[in-house]
């Protein structure tokens, strides 16, 4: 511990305020772009489960033709 | 006494093999000497000592020329197919592991026992290293350092060869998890190139023996073990 | 998946408010530290259980890795890969910490604190992690690859805070829980609710990101699924 200066407080706020704001931004940052991928990715997918259903409906309604 | 014969077998291929071309060692060498040609420049070294950082910078040269060596012999193995024949060929996979991994600590080896006189010529005022009480530690580092290397290296070398980026990946993924291994061995050239006598640094020096022969140890052992699963089937 | 998702936001909602009760620890309730930093002390309730929160994450990459060797399931390939993904994210958050801290305190950005230097080894192997993965295209090549780095990995990662201890560290040791070194019990409490806050947010993470993880494979195969 030894050799650590004592910081005064107005030099000291703007360095804590800096930390403690930088980290947040990385944090619920990430985990915003992550609800944001979680959410494109159930949208491609509902579009493409549709898809697959509906071309195979219409397979089958052409094996009933046939 | 079989898997010590099929060990030899495939050691004995790579140093042959060695012997009739020379590839590996003379561009190990050479490029070890051109590192040193940059010391010079980067130090404005025209006093001609370096002692002070002889520890860090024969490291530097060395842990690269290390990965130009490793990456080389198994390059070879898998441009001449000669990987695949291994594999198909009834050894256990760790003893290819094993074989691999001594051709390479014996070629990084020669190439250090090489330059690290070049290196003392060059960069060290005072060669305090060769003394006998200091010579046999300055060795010992060299080789406990030099097994970690080769072990974590031949380990790298195999995955990064069958993947695309290669040459590439060895650096990368070798550095950080050899920095373990870089760190006593700095510790324990310098002291022994500096002739210092510093009680503190010597405790230090034993310090890092120590923890250079954990690591060894504990990652050969490791890697013997999951070797198998990077050969794949 | 909706007991995941229920999880999910029980965790996000306990991170959240374990977090501002840690702030309003940090700031308001807890005193002011006169002896030694002064102020910037205040940025050590988090930055200490993020270190430990990052070491979690990257402990849950080398336990999956374990358990994709031993089973061969691919979902632990996943895992592992989260793990890195998040003991990333709480690396920098980490590191800007100390980095600003470092600056308040010795006017230098960065110093070459054993601490601080193995742990930008461990930030920069976890990238090398990463690289590896994207150079390997066969998903069972690239999971049986990044599971053994996952294992000696951490292995390294643990040589590397050894090997570097043994030259004398500058970081300070703010919180030795043995010789009390949080004076007052406000700090130590607000200590600890910043460190559940901090997992609460790793768990959240984990959850929300493996679902990613399986969501894409499940996009992958029913892309599949169409084009043939």
């Amino acid at each position: 511990m030894e050799g650590l200066p004592n910081v005064s407080l107005e030099t000291a706020i703007p360095y804590v305020a800096a930390a403690y704001i930088g980290i947040w931004v990385i944090l619920f940052g990430y985990l915003v772009s992550l609800s944001g991928k979680l959410a494109g990715l159930r949208r491609q997918i509902d579009a493409l489960t549709d898809a697959v259903k509906s071309s195979s409906t219409d397979s089958d309604k052409d094996k009933a033709k046939a | 006494m079989k898997p010590l014969r099929q060990l030899w077998v495939i050691l004995k291929k790579d140093i042959i093999m060695e012997m009739r071309t020379k590839e590996m060692i003379v561009s190990m060498l050479m490029f070890v000497m051109l590192t040193m040609i940059i010391f010079n420049y980067a130090f404005r070294a025209d006093r001609n000592d370096l002692t002070p950082f002889g520890g860090g910078l024969l490291w530097l040269a060395f842990i690269y020329t290390a990965f130009l060596g490793m990456n080389r012999s198994f390059v070879h193995e898998k441009d001449q197919g000669c990987l695949e024949g291994l594999l198909l060929s009834p050894v256990d996979r760790s003893i290819i592991y094993v074989a691999k991994m001594v051709g390479n600590l014996i070629f990084l080896t020669a190439v250090e026992l090489l330059a690290v006189p070049i290196f003392t010529m060059f960069f060290i005022s005072y060669p305090y290293y060769l003394h006998l009480d200091k010579l046999g530690i300055f060795l010992l580092g060299l080789g406990l350092s030099n097994f970690g290397i080769a072990a974590v290296g031949t380990f790298v070398a195999t995955m990064a060869v069958n993947t695309q980026r290669r040459d590439l990946l060895l650096p990368i993924l070798g550095l950080p998890l050899l920095m373990p291994v870089v760190a006593p061995a700095v510790m324990i050239s310098g002291t022994m190139l500096s002739g210092s006598t510093s009680k503190h640094e010597l405790e230090l020096v034993g310090e890092s023996l120590k923890i250079l022969a954990a690591y060894d140890i504990i990652f050969f052992v490791v890697i013997a073990m999951i070797y198998d699963f990077i050969l794949g089937e | 998946m909706s007991l995941r998702i229920s999880a999910l936001y029980g965790l996000v909602a306990l991170a959240a408010g374990l977090t501002m009760f840690g702030l309003y620890g940090t700031f308001y309730w807890t005193p002011l530290e006169v002896n030694e930093i002064g102020f910037t002390q205040k940025i050590f309730y988090f930055h200490v259980p993020m270190a430990i929160t990052s070491g979690m994450a990257f402990g849950v990459t080398m336990v999956a890795s374990i358990l994709f060797l031993i089973t061969k399931n691919l979902k632990w390939d996943a895992w592992a890969v989260v793990g890195a993904e998040l003991g990333l994210i709480f690396g920098s958050a980490l590191l800007w910490m100390g980095i600003i801290w470092q600056r308040s305190t010795w006017g230098v950005w960065w110093t070459w604190d054993p601490r601080l230097t193995s742990f930008l080894v461990v930030m920069l192997l976890y990238g090398a992690y990463f690289v590896l993965r994207s150079s390997v295209e066969t998903p069972v090549q690239r999971a049986r690859y990044s599971a053994s780095i996952g294992i000696v990995g951490y292995l390294a990662v643990l040589f590397t805070m050894l090997s570097t201890r043994i030259l004398r560290s500058v970081h300070p040791v703010l919180f030795r829980l043995s010789d009390s070194g949080l004076g007052d019990s406000s700090m130590l409490i607000t200590f600890l609710v910043a460190m559940f806050a901090m997992f609460a947010l790793l768990a959240a993470m984990l959850i929300l990101k493996t679902s990613v993880e399986n969501l894409g494979e499940e996009l992958d195969y029913l892309k599949s699924e169409i084009g043939g």
